[in-house]
């Protein structure tokens, strides 16, 4: 039988690529989720962190403007200027606001935006207050330059009027009296010098530096306007007709100290401008720094998360070299397990191979192609090499047979001759037993006979050996009731069995066995003989089982039992349980190899006693397929003393068996007794025809001859065939003329010719 | 003849009052030319007004209200030196300078005394040919940085970068301690206090340098200054501030440095601008004709501005947003440095 593979190589091949692709796919996932994580951090970078950074960068160039234009409303040197710086910072206010939106949308906090909130709203106000204030200057200026204008208007007009009336009445009357004249004059002078001196007064107010200096400046114009006007009240007093000039010099007067105001207004207003420029420059600069410091948080956080995504990405590379590591030492691992439990086993096979085939040819040839290619050249070159050897050995095998056989056969014609002569002595010696006297005489011989038993046993024993091993056909199986046999093994031990005093038990079976007949009794008496020859107490049974295929039979004794490590040495040639024991160590070793014969085997196991128990299982037979034993046919051969029935009664052990070997040598069945009792009950129960060969003394007075007489009466003295046999001097004359006389001792051929007479009588 | 002198006088006068303020500006600079004493004050009392060097928008100190009034600690001095001088405490012109131009602007006269923050130090008193007055405020030299700046000292922020103003004691003290210290700080110089504070809030350096006292002053107009910013508790410097006068005119030195003890000793005798009239007569100052004041000068001074604790509760102090406790510049009766000289 052939062993079967649990495994294919396919299957480890696949399951290290298995553990490759599952290791590559964890790694992948691995991948995938970090890079997840990354992709999060650049995703908050530029979709929040990047428009925040970009709108803080926008805020801070707009709060830098606007510092810079508050550097720019104090250095502007007319009103227009700052006017227009202001409409500039509007707008730049307004930029904030928009921002503002812009960074309510970039997910800024909402405290973020309520500080810039109100840091541009503070920023919005101030620039209003400073709106109002500049267009409040600006008001101021043009009042006061259009107020200049009309006093230089109306001076101009005054001013000549007032000379052509001087002239006019100077001329009419300077023949009246030159002293009111040069009075007139000199009052003129006075009051010209001090209109002037308050004409010049006004024009430097626009170069005071300071209200102190304004107020200085209107306080010397009003001195000098009081003179003025006393002198033009003298003026009056001589020219009433100057009346309506000096009505418009007044006006202009008025207008003089109206400018007043209106610097003193325009100090304040710019002082207040100052101030308010103050604030806008303080909330520029809380712009900036807030400013500064959004944008520095912001930036601040792109680094963190930046540098976060640096860290990881460097971890993460790290981790990856790692990986790419392990999995090349997996991949590794995975080679080794394919070369180990793979390609090295095919490579070792392949050397083995190779190794056995080396024998004839130790050179190797280099084959194109890999391990599977060499191990199938190794194969195809081992299997010529066995074929070639199996070749080899089978010629020897024949040899070695043929020599075996000769030699057997050798042995098996040896034993046969010698037998021959050995039952001749085996006779003579029971012949020579009334001719010896003498209980030193009588010691030898009883040895001399025990030792000659021994050795007729053992010739048989070789000879059914040899028997066995040399039969080569195959053995003729035919059908046949086991009770047959039973019958014989029963009639040949149960006297062994009643000497030892133990217990013989074989059943009745009417089971149809299909065998061949004489190995299964050859097999059965051999196991039953060893059963009584190992027992000493209690009993030896055999025990037939039908089975569901088979036949079972077993044999079972009462003995010690054979030791485990011993068992299989049992059915060798020369086993022996004990060396005490008489026996040749052959019958085991013969009733095995009969079993093998026919295609089954004897086993030994124990009964629960740990006594011996064979068994051997033997096919069923059919019962309509029984055939009638073979009658012995008539001859003047040996062979023509086949299957005939002999019962042999002999108190004479060494007798009994030399003659029962003879007999069973010639292929009769013998059945023996030792008494007269059995034999006679055996005599009365048994219908068949058989020959009696019986000793005329029986012991204590039992006579052969009774029997003889019994079995006469019984069958009719022509049917029955009665040998008596007799070392006494018994004549011959004293027995009934239908028995036939052997006087002891016999030889066998004596016997066989008597036998021969009974067959051919009856046939 | 007149008639036409006076029409052709009408014609151009114009041109000839353009050639007369011409003639009234350069007066100044031809009468800072020689010296003589007492020409100081001449000169206040002829244009009417006081000229004072203060700074640019410089919280707490000098700078402008809503209306454009001047306000702050220093300018309450030049307040009470235009009471002294001409008893009226708004007859000044401020004229805001910064650090690096204020010495010049005295020395040529462009201003009649500077009360801006200066610290008085031995070569500024002896090589510029200026005069320390007296002391208004002890200060130290502060360090402000941002909050995010870890560390609570210059000693271990390397790598630090400081804002500081050209031209002011704090720059070289800055530097002096730096090199002393072996330190890893760059120094940002700026030219002006605007300047410098810009580049605070623009992040262009992590920390500026000044007197604590202004520091303090600029961070009380933050909202949540504190979350933004602290001043460190480290010692660099003595900043003793004072008015600056030329040192050409002793008798302008002498009333400028009566004014601040007539401000130290009204606290002193708890002379106070509310219940002065009073309290008067505890001044009891000699006459001093060679100052060239009013004898009832001192009154001028505390009607206007008030004693030294008001000028500092109101503008610094406890009733200023600034909050600065007056430390060391208490009386010396309360264990402070201030003390007036005797009005004997």
């Amino acid at each position: 039988m052939f062993p079967k593979a649990k495994y294919s190589i396919a299957s480890r091949i696949f399951l290290g690529l298995a553990i490759l692709n599952l290791f590559t796919f964890v790694i992948c996932i691995a991948a995938i989720y970090s890079f997840r994580d990354s992709g999060h951090k650049i995703d908050l970078v530029t979709s929040t962190l990047l428009p925040q950074i970009i709108v803080a960068a926008d805020l801070g160039n707009q709060s830098s403007n606007l510092s810079s234009r508050s550097a720019e409303l104090i250095a502007a040197d007319s009103l227009l200027e700052l006017d227009t710086v202001i409409l500039r910072l509007g707008d730049q206010i307004d930029a904030v606001s928009r921002i503002e939106k812009k960074l309510a949308l970039s997910k800024v906090s909402n405290d973020v935006l309520l500080e810039l909130k109100d840091i541009r709203s503070s920023l919005d106000n101030n620039l209003a207050v400073l709106m109002t204030l500049v267009k409040k200057n600006i008001l101021l200026r043009n009042d006061i330059t259009k107020h200049i204008e009309l006093i230089k208007v109306i001076n101009n007009y005054s001013d000549s009027h007032i000379r052509d009336a001087l002239l006019t009445f100077t001329s009419k009357s300077s023949n009246e009296g030159s002293a009111l004249n040069s009075e007139l004059n000199s009052l003129f002078s006075d009051w010209s010098k001090l209109s002037n001196q308050a004409l010049l007064n006004i024009a430097t107010t626009s170069e005071t530096r300071h209200p102190i200096q304004l107020i200085r400046q209107e306080s010397k114009f009003q001195q000098h306007n009081i003179e003025r006007l006393k002198r033009q009240s003298q003026l009056l007093h001589h020219i009433p007709n100057l009346k309506d000039n000096f009505l418009y010099l007044d006006r202009l007067f008025t207008q003089i100290e109206s400018i007043y105001k209106l610097r003193k207004d325009l100090f304040k207003n710019v002082s207040a401008t100052q101030g308010v420029l103050t604030i806008h420059t303080h909330l520029s600069d809380v712009l900036i720094d807030f400013t500064s410091k959004l944008s520095t948080e912001f930036e601040s956080k792109a680094l963190a998360i930046s540098g976060d995504i640096h860290d990881q990405f460097s971890r993460r590379t790290l981790i990856f070299l790692l990986g790419l590591a392990l999995f090349f030492a997996v991949a590794g691992a995975v080679f080794y397990y394919v070369d180990h439990y793979v390609v090295s086993r095919i490579q070792r096979l392949t050397r083995r191979i190779q190794n056995q085939g080396t024998a004839i040819s130790s050179d190797a040839q280099p084959i194109s192609g890999d391990e599977i290619s060499e191990i199938d050249a190794s194969l195809t070159y081992f299997i010529s090499e066995i074929e070639a050897r199996e070749a080899l050995l089978e010629n020897e095998r024949g040899k070695a047979i043929n020599a075996t056989q000769s030699k057997s056969r050798l042995l098996a014609a040896a034993s046969h001759d010698l037998r021959q002569p050995l039952h001749a002595i085996v006779l003579m010696l029971s012949g020579l037993k009334d001719h010896v006297e003498g209980k030193t005489g009588n010691k030898i011989l009883g040895d001399i006979n025990q030792s000659v038993t021994d050795l007729s046993n053992m010739f048989d024993s070789i000879l059914d050996l040899s028997h066995a091993e040399n039969s080569n056909k195959e053995l003729e199986n035919s059908h046949f009731k086991i009770q047959t046999i039973l019958e014989r093994i029963e009639q040949e031990f149960r006297p062994l069995a009643i000497k030892k005093r133990i217990r013989l038990i074989i059943p009745q079976s009417d089971i149809t066995i299909f065998a061949h007949r004489e190995s299964i009794h050859r097999i059965l008496a051999n196991l039953v003989s060893n059963g009584i020859k190992y027992t000493q107490i209690g009993g030896v049974t055999l025990l037939i089982k039908k089975r569901a295929k088979d036949i079972s039979i077993s044999v079972f004794d009462t003995g010690t039992g054979i030791p485990k490590d011993e068992r299989n040495q049992v059915f060798k040639e020369n086993y022996q349980a004990s060396k005490h024991q008489e026996g040749h160590g052959l019958g085991l070793a013969i009733a095995q190899e009969l079993a093998l014969k026919m295609g089954t085997e004897i086993t030994l196991s124990e009964t629960p006693t740990k006594s011996a128990l064979f068994q051997i299982s033997i096919p069923k037979g059919e019962v309509q397929l029984i055939k009638n034993a073979p009658q012995p046919t008539s001859g003047v051969q040996i062979t023509s003393l086949k299957g005939l029935a002999v019962v042999l009664v002999e108190d004479e052990q060494h007798i009994r068996l030399a003659c029962r070997n003879l007999l069973e040598n010639w292929g009769c069945h013998v059945t023996m007794f030792s008494n007269y009792h059995d034999a006679l009950l055996y005599i009365e129960q048994e219908n068949h025809t058989f020959v009696l060969i019986t000793d005329l003394h029986l012991g204590r007075s039992q006579n052969g001859i009774k029997l003889a007489e019994v079995l006469s009466a019984k069958k009719g003295s022509e049917d029955s065939h009665i040998i008596i046999t007799s070392a006494s001097q018994f004549t011959k004359e004293s027995i009934h003329e239908n028995f036939k006389f052997l006087r002891k001792p016999f030889s066998p051929s004596q016997l066989a010719t008597t036998l021969r007479g009974f067959v051919r009588k009856s046939a | 003849m007149h008639f036409l002198h006076v029409s052709l006088l009408s014609k151009w006068s114009v041109k000839l009052i353009n050639v007369l303020v011409l003639l009234l500006l350069s007066s100044s600079h031809v009468w800072a030319e020689p010296t003589i004493q007492g020409k100081t004050l001449k000169s206040v009392r002829d244009r009417g007004y006081l000229i004072c060097g203060v700074g640019t928008n410089d919280i707490g100190f000098a700078t402008q209200d809503k209306q454009g009034l001047w306000v702050g600690f220093d300018v309450d001095f030049c307040r009470a030196i235009a009471a002294a001088v001409l008893n009226n405490d708004q007859a000044i012109k401020f004229i805001p300078l910064d650090s690096q131009n204020r010495f010049r602007a005295l020395q040529q006269g462009n201003i009649d005394v500077l009360i801006r923050t200066t610290t008085w130090t031995l070569s500024r008193d002896t090589n510029m040919q200026l005069d320390f007055a007296g002391v208004t405020l002890f200060d130290e030299q502060g360090i402000l940085v941002h909050n995010h700046i870890s560390g609570d000292s210059l000693q271990n922020m390397d790598g630090l970068s400081v804002c500081a103003n050209i031209g002011t004691t704090s720059l070289d003290n800055l530097m002096a301690h730096i090199s002393s210290n072996k330190l890893n700080i760059n120094v940002l110089k700026l030219a002006t206090q605007e300047g410098r504070w810009r580049a605070f809030f623009n992040r262009e350096c992590d920390a500026i340098t000044a007197d604590k006292s202004d520091l303090l002053a600029k961070l009380s107009t933050f909202t949540k200054a504190k979350n933004k910013y602290r001043v460190l508790d480290e010692y660099i410097a003595k900043e003793p501030l004072g008015p600056v006068v030329r040192d050409d005119d002793r008798q302008w030195f002498d009333i400028v440095k009566w004014v601040i003890y007539a401000i130290i000793l009204a606290e002193e005798k708890n002379i106070t601008s509310i219940d002065l009239a009073n309290k008067i007569k505890k001044f009891d100052a000699p006459a001093s004709p060679n100052l060239g004041l009013d004898l009832q000068w001192p009154e001028y001074v505390i009607k206007s501005v008030g004693n030294y604790a008001q000028i500092y509760e109101r503008n610094l102090g406890a009733h200023s947003s600034i909050k600065i406790k007056r430390g060391i510049n208490s009386l010396w009766t309360d264990g402070g440095l201030l003390y007036a000289m005797p009005f004997k």
